[in-house]
């Protein structure tokens, strides 16, 4: 268990390495703040860890192919657990510790609290369920049939006695429209993009406001192209962080994007994922993933369905990098 | 007449001297010196900008985002950008920003070939109007 030199953090943040005593690799991981980020899996047999060794990301390991699966859910069910440490099994997806892991792990136990961060696929359930209520219907057929050379908003909200309410249609320009923040019980907004433009950075950093303002109101939906998007902040400490960490950066009159770092990354996945809307909203997506943003992207399908967009990164031996869908169980 | 033949061999050692004037971008180093010199583009247009790239564009897309439109040009492989091979200074993009809604659809492009930047694109794409220049690069390590 090997702590980044330059870690401060309460909880711990390096990698972990496990050998048998003949010096037999079992299993690694990588660890940001208590969450597991990435695994280390042999996919041979040739593992004892030999002067052959070869680094990832200063890690030694045999000359085996070791592949480097990459978790972006970052949820606490993904918290490392005594079972799982010598287990060669995907981590994610099974159960774990519900806080994270502490510097002393494995002495006295426990670690910081840790603010949970919702589940990417429950997330998805709930605004499938909201997306089928006649007041979400009645909201997307408004803003659809609406002027489509400017942005509609409509915020839709709960009663006190539980049912979904909708406020009245926001106007806006072409590029922006102000969403009702007052409306009783607000908990998502629908707006749409009249130039078929794909949910922007200038959104995110919206929506995270909107969730600080209020704290039930995490999703907005984005109605372009036919299609329905949605940004859920699923943990809002981890937004608040990103937000402070990467703001956006933005020219007086002119929509927000994100600052250089993070759009040079985005666009460089676009090149791998494609330049269409759903490729740069999956880059969008897997970098907020990356950088822990508190942030869940979801796509509605031809069935009404919303899926998040959880992409997962794979190492080849040949240093490819392939990125493949996790779905749903 | 003599004067006349004169005139015209200075005007074509002229125009020919400025022809082959050293281009800005002379190596991918350079790159930040589109930047460094962004007044000279702004509100003219791209192919202004594209004459001083002398360094083979490997990789380019464009995006309409919501209130910005921007070409990103990489001098980088598909393979090599994966990777993340090359030289610190091949890593750079440049992004250059257009007035106008950018009519190129990922969808639309010759599949396989969809990030290669054609003279046909250079042409099609030449009179947008440049409005802004962003040059990025991973940090250095």
């Amino acid at each position: 268990m090997s702590p980044d030199d330059n870690t401060i953090t309460a909880l711990f943040t390096g990698k972990i390495l496990m050998q048998n005593l003949n010096g037999s690799f079992v299993n690694g991981y990588k660890v940001k703040e208590g969450v597991i980020i990435a695994q280390y899996v042999k996919k041979n047999q040739n593992n004892a860890i030999t002067s052959k060794d070869i680094i990832i990301d200063g890690v030694s390991f045999t000359d085996y192919d070791v592949v480097i699966v990459t978790n972006y859910y970052h949820s606490p069910l993904t918290s490392i657990n005594s079972m799982s440490l010598f287990s060669d099994t995907d981590p994610f997806g099974s159960g774990g510790l519900d806080t994270g892991m502490g510097w002393y792990y494995g002495g006295a136990g426990g670690g910081g609290p840790v603010t949970p961060t919702k589940d990417p696929c429950t997330t998805a359930q709930e605004s499938t369920i909201v997306s089928k209520n006649k007041e979400y219907l009645i909201a997307l057929k408004a803003i659809n049939e609406a002027n489509a050379t400017e942005e509609h908003s409509i915020t839709l909200g709960t009663a006190s006695d539980g049912t979904m309410t909708q406020a009245p249609m926001n106007h806006g320009g072409q590029y922006i429209v102000q969403t009702n923040t007052t409306w009783e019980g607000a908990f998502a907004a629908l707006h749409n993009h009249p130039d078929k433009t794909p949910l922007s950075a200038g959104d995110i950093y919206a929506s995270v406001k909107l969730n600080v303002k209020s704290s039930n109101f995490t999703t907005t939906y984005i109605l372009t192209d036919g299609e329905v998007y949605a940004i859920v902040v699923t943990n809002l400490s981890l937004a608040q962080d990103f937000v402070k960490t990467y703001p956006a950066d933005q020219l007086p009159n002119q929509s927000p994007e994100f600052p250089n770092n993070i759009f040079y990354e985005i666009d460089g996945l676009k090149s791998i994922m494609g330049y269409g809307n759903e490729g740069r909203t999956t880059a969008i997506a897997f970098i907020l993933d990356k950088y822990s943003a508190g942030i869940t992207l979801l796509k509605q399908d031809n069935s009404g369905k919303f899926n998040p967009i959880k992409t997962q990164e794979t190492t080849q031996s040949n240093g490819i990098k392939t990125y493949n869908t996790i779905p749903c169980n | 007449m003599k004067n006349t033949l004169k005139f015209y061999a200075i005007l074509f050692l002229l125009i020919n001297t400025g022809c082959k004037a050293q281009q800005v971008i002379q190596t991918v180093k350079d790159v930040p010196l589109l930047k460094t010199n962004e007044q000279q583009f702004i509100n003219k247009p791209l192919k202004n900008l594209l004459k001083e790239i002398k360094p083979a564009i490997k990789n380019a897309g464009a995006s309409n985002e919501v209130g910005h439109q921007y070409f990103s040009f990489k001098f980088r492989t598909l393979e090599q950008i994966n990777k993340n091979e090359g030289s610190y200074e091949d890593k750079v993009s440049l992004y250059v920003y257009v007035k106008e809604i950018i009519d190129w659809k990922w969808e639309e492009r010759t599949k396989g070939k969809e990030l290669e930047w054609s003279k046909e694109d250079a042409e099609k794409y030449g009179n947008l109007t440049v409005v802004r220049i962003k040059v990025i690069n991973q940090p250095q390590k």
